[in-house]
C-alpha cells in the first residue's frame, strides 16, 4: 500500500540527511558539553554553534533561546515557573490571575488548570467561531494581579493565526499604564518553519518551538525567553541551559534541531507558496462533498493571510472523526483526528472547536489534514481519489436509518 | 524432578463408563499445560492416582498451572518415603514444621500456652494391608513422635488446623495442605463449541465456564473496521490470551463483519438493527460450527441486561442455528460475573475503553419485545446469506 502522509502537524516525516548528520555526532562527538577536557569543549562548541544558528535564523539573540525536550515542556516550564515565584501564602491570598485562550495546546491549557486548582486565578479570552481570540475580550480580564497572558501562535487544530501582537501590544500597553510587568508567552510550534516569524515584533517574552514538526528529531525544542531571570524553573540540577534547563544536553538532537532551522526558515517563503496552492486545490475539491464543514469556513470573513496553510480541519457529519480517520488509513491516507471520539466522555470531547462555537456533532465529527514540506500534488490527487470514494460511502452508512 | 504433588479429580470418578476417556483428557491437558508454561513435568497415573513430577524450583509455576487445569478438585504437595516408621515419621516432621513455619500465628489469644499451640490430627490410610501397623497404630505412633517433637502442637481431632495425611501404597506418602483446584470437567471431554467473544466483560466469562463444563473451545471476534478500532480488536486478542490459561489449545477466528453491519445499518429498521446484528453473528457462528464440528455455541448473554437479552430478543437470535447456544450467565447479575472476570483475570483488559460497537451502529431505542415475525421478515429482507459465506472466507485464525 502506498502511504501518503497527510498528518505533518503531528509529526513530520525526517528529513535523511540531518538524522545522518545527526548519527555521526552522536557517534564522534560524545562529551559532555561541561566537561572541560578536550572531547567536552569539542561537545560545547556544537552545542553554541547550534544555539547560535537557531538565533541568527529567529533574529534573536544566542542568550535569549534554550534548549528543552520540545514545546510540552517549554509551555510547561513557562507555566510552572509561577509556582515559584509566588510563595504559597500570596497564591492564596492575592490569587495571581493568568489568562489564556479557550483554544490552547493542551500543554498550555492543562497546566493552567493545574495553577488554578492551586489558587492561581484563570481566566479565558473568548474565541470567535472563525477560531480566533477576541482580543477585546482580553481587557475585561486585564487586572492588576494578572501575571501571565499566554496565546498560541498557530492553532494546531484549525491553522488559524491568531493575533499576538495585537494581544502583546494590548497587554504591554495595560502592564505600563498599572507600572507592572505582564509575562506574554506564546506557543509557536506549528509556526516555526511554516509561517514567517519575527518574535521581535510580536513583543512578546517567551515563544516555544519543536524541531520535529520541521523534520528534525524528537524529544528536543526550544524556549524564546527575552529576560531569563523572570523565569525560575521547577526542576534544579547542573545548572545547564542558562540554569532554566538543568541535565545533560541532548547534543545530536540539539544538532538536528539546528541544522532543520538552518534549512526550512530560509525556505518558509516558497514553501508557503507551494503548499497555499496544495490546500487550494485540495480545499476545491473537497467542498465538493455535500456534508464537508470546513473549520473555520473562510469564506465568513477571514482573510487568507490568517491560516497557516499547513493545517485544513474539516468536518463530515455525521461520520465520527476516528471512523474517517481509520478508514483513511485503511487506504493508505494518514490524518488526524480533529477531536477524540469518546461516548463516555462527551466532555472533553472537542475542546477548540466548542470553544469556537461548534456543536458536538461537527466537533465529534472533525478530522485535520496537515500538510509538509514535500508533499506532492500527486499525492493529494491520490488521496482526493480516495476521499472521494470514502467519505460518500461512510455518509451513506453513518447517515439516514431507513424510516 | 525431586518434588511431586498429588492431584485429586473428584467428580471423573463418578462418571464410570467414561472415566478413562476423561482420565486420559486431564492427563494430556495437564502436560500439554506445562508444555506451554515451558517447565519440565512428568505426570505419572498410579493406583487411581494422578501425580505430577517437578522440580522444586518451579513450585510457584506448578502450583499455578495446576490451578488453571479444569478436572483437577485439589492437589497437594507430598512427600513420598520408604514405607517403615523411621522415614514416615521424619516425613511427618518436615510437614510439621514446614506448617509451623508457614503458618499465621495460630491461635488468636496467647493468654495460655495450651491455647497458642497448633491443633492437629494425623489421617492413616492403609491401602497395603501388609504394614505392621493398622491405621490406629500409626496415627498413635505419629501423635506421639509429633507431640514430643514439638511442644507447640497439640492434638485436636475436630478442629484441626494441621491434618498430616499418611497413605500406605506401595510406598507411604505423606501430605498436609490441600491446594483447591478448579474443579469441573478436562476441557475437551466434552467437545468443541463457539465462543462469541467481544471486548466486554460477560462473553470471556461465559468461555470460562463452559470450558469448565469440558467444552474446548474456537472464539469468534465480529471485527468491524474502520467502525471499530485495531485497539478493540487488540483487546480481543489479549482476552483470549488470558483465556487460554484454562482452555488448552484455544483458537481465535476474526470475522470481517463490515459489510454484514453496513447492510444492516442501511436495510433494517434503526430500533432492530442490534437484533439483526446478533442474528447475523449467531447465523455466522453456526456456519463456523459447521465447518469446525462444534457441537453448541456459547454466549455471554444475561437475561434482560440489554435490550437483545429479553426472551424475546433471545428467542429471535437464537432462532439463527439450530445448535443448542450455552448462556451460563443467564441467571446473573452484572456483580456475580464482574467477580469472577476478576478472579481469572479478564476484568482490567475487558474495561479498557475501546468500543466493539461503534455508536452509528446503537440506535437510541432498540426494540425490547420484538415480534417474532415481524423480525423474522427483515431479516430476510436484508439477505445476508452471501455475505457471511464471502465473509467465512475471510476469516483469519489466531491459535492460542
Amino acid at each position: 500500500m502506498n502511504i501518503i502522509y497527510l498528518d505533518w502537524a503531528a509529526t513530520s516525516i525526517p528529513d535523511t540527511n540531518i538524522i545522518e548528520e545527526m548519527s555521526s555526532t552522536a557517534l564522534l562527538n560524545y562529551g559532555n558539553p561541561s566537561s572541560i577536557h578536550l572531547k567536552g569543549i569539542e561537545a560545547s562548541g556544537i552545542l553554541e554553534n547550534s544555539r547560535s544558528a537557531i538565533a541568527a535564523a529567529l533574529n534573536i539573540e544566542k542568550n535569549d533561546f534554550i534548549f528543552t525536550s520540545g514545546g510540552t515542556e517549554s509551555n510547561n516550564l513557562i507555566l510552572y515557573s509561577l509556582l515559584r515565584k509566588f510563595s504559597l501564602e500570596s497564591i492564596l491570598k492575592k490569587h495571581p490571575r493568568i489568562i489564556l485562550s479557550g483554544i490552547e495546546h493542551s500543554s498550555c491549557y492543562e497546566p493552567a488548570k493545574f495553577l488554578e486548582e492551586m489558587g492561581f486565578s484563570l481566566k479565558y479570552i473568548n474565541t470567535e467561531k472563525l477560531g480566533t481570540a477576541d482580543i477585546e475580550s482580553l481587557k475585561k480580564y486585564l487586572n492588576p494581579n494578572t501575571v501571565l497572558v499566554s496565546l498560541i501562535l498557530v492553532n494546531n487544530e484549525t491553522g488559524v493565526i491568531q493575533p499576538v501582537e495585537k494581544l502583546t501590544r494590548t497587554v504591554k500597553e495595560y502592564a505600563e499604564s498599572i507600572g507592572r510587568f505582564i509575562h506574554v508567552h506564546t506557543d509557536a510550534v506549528q509556526a516555526l518553519g511554516k509561517i514567517s516569524l519575527n518574535l521581535k515584533q510580536l513583543g512578546i517574552d517567551s515563544a516555544s518551538f519543536s524541531a520535529h514538526k520541521i523534520r528534525g528529531p524528537r524529544g528536543i525544542g526550544g524556549l524564546f525567553i527575552k529576560d531569563r531571570k523572570k523565569i525560575t524553573p521547577l526542576y534544579t540540577g547542573g545548572g545547564q541551559e542558562n540554569g532554566l534547563r538543568h541535565g545533560t544536553e541532548n547534543l545530536p538532537a540539539i544538532y538536528g534541531f539546528a541544522k532543520a532551522v538552518e534549512k526550512y526558515i530560509p525556505l518558509v517563503e516558497t514553501n508557503l507558496k507551494k503548499i497555499k496552492l496544495i490546500k487550494q486545490n485540495f480545499l476545491k475539491e473537497i467542498k465538493k462533498l455535500k456534508n464537508a464543514v470546513i473549520i473555520p469556513e473562510p469564506a465568513n470573513g477571514l482573510p487568507e493571510e490568517s491560516f497557516s496553510p499547513y493545517i485544513l480541519n474539516v468536518a463530515f457529519p455525521p461520520i465520527p472523526s476516528e471512523v474517517t480517520v481509520r478508514a483513511l488509513s485503511q487506504e493508505g491516507v494518514m490524518i488526524s483526528a480533529g477531536s477524540a471520539c469518546s461516548t463516555h466522555k462527551a466532555k472533553e470531547r472537542g475542546r477548540v472547536l466548542r470553544n469556537m462555537g461548534y456543536k458536538p456533532e461537527i466537533a465529534s465529527s472533525s478530522v485535520r489534514f496537515s500538510f509538509g514540506f514535500n508533499t506532492k500534488r500527486e499525492e493529494i490527487s491520490a488521496a482526493l481519489e480516495i476521499i472521494n470514494r470514502t467519505i460518500p460511502h461512510l455518509t451513506k452508512v453513518a447517515g439516514a436509518f431507513k424510516r | 524432578m525431586n518434588s511431586l504433588i498429588l492431584i485429586k479429580y473428584g467428580e471423573l470418578s463418578l462418571k464410570k463408563g467414561n472415566r478413562k476417556y476423561f482420565e486420559k483428557k486431564l492427563i494430556k491437558n495437564i502436560r500439554k499445560k506445562f508444555n506451554k508454561l515451558g517447565i519440565k513435568t512428568n505426570v505419572i497415573r498410579h493406583q487411581g492416582r494422578f501425580y505430577l513430577e517437578y522440580n522444586h524450583r518451579e513450585h510457584e509455576m506448578a502450583v499455578s498451572g495446576l490451578k488453571e487445569t479444569f478436572g483437577i478438585v485439589g492437589f497437594a504437595p507430598v512427600l513420598r518415603v520408604p514405607k517403615n516408621m523411621q522415614a514416615i515419621r521424619e516425613a511427618s516432621k518436615k510437614l510439621a514444621l514446614a506448617k509451623l513455619a508457614s503458618g499465621k500465628p495460630h491461635g488468636e489469644k496467647t493468654s495460655t500456652a495450651a491455647e497458642s499451640k497448633l491443633p492437629f490430627k494425623v489421617e492413616p490410610k492403609r491401602t497395603d494391608k501388609s504394614f505392621p501397623l493398622n491405621s490406629y497404630g500409626i496415627a498413635c505412633d505419629l501423635g506421639d513422635y509429633l507431640l514430643s517433637e514439638f511442644s507447640n502442637l497439640k492434638v485436636d481431632v475436630h478442629k484441626p488446623e494441621l491434618i498430616v495425611n499418611v497413605e500406605i501404597r506401595e510406598m507411604a506418602y505423606l501430605y498436609a495442605d490441600q491446594i483447591r483446584g478448579p474443579g469441573g470437567l478436562p476441557v475437551g471431554a466434552s467437545g468443541r463449541g463457539i465462543l462469541l467473544l467481544s471486548g466486554g466483560i460477560d462473553s470471556p466469562v461465559a468461555g470460562y465456564y463452559m470450558a469448565k463444563r469440558g467444552l474446548i473451545e474456537e472464539a469468534v471476534y465480529f471485527d468491524s473496521p474502520p467502525y471499530t478500532s485495531e485497539k478493540a480488536r487488540d483487546k480481543v486478542v489479549e482476552l483470549s490470551r488470558i483465556l487460554a490459561r484454562y482452555i488448552p489449545d484455544l483458537t481465535l477466528h476474526i470475522f470481517p463483519f463490515t459489510k454484514i453491519q453496513e447492510r444492516i445499518k442501511e436495510r433494517s429498521l434503526p430500533e432492530a438493527v442490534t437484533l439483526m446484528m446478533r442474528g447475523a453473528m449467531i447465523q455466522s457462528a453456526h456456519r463456523i460450527a459447521e465447518q469446525t464440528g462444534a457441537l453448541c455455541l456459547i454466549t455471554g448473554e444475561s437475561l434482560g441486561q440489554v435490550a437483545s437479552q429479553t426472551p424475546e430478543s433471545i428467542r429471535f437470535s437464537g432462532s439463527k442455528t439450530a445448535l443448542p447456544v450455552f448462556r451460563p450467565l443467564i441467571g446473573m447479575d452484572k456483580e456475580e460475573i464482574i467477580r469472577t472476570a476478576r478472579a481469572i483475570n479478564t476484568y482490567e483488559t475487558s474495561i479498557l475503553p475501546y468500543e466493539d460497537c461503534c455508536t452509528l451502529f446503537a440506535p437510541l431505542h432498540p426494540v425490547v419485545k420484538p415480534s417474532f415475525d415481524k423480525m423474522e421478515t427483515i431479516y430476510k429482507s436484508l439477505q445476508l446469506n452471501n455475505l457471511i459465506e464471502d465473509a467465512i472466507e475471510r476469516i483469519s485464525t489466531l491459535k492460542f
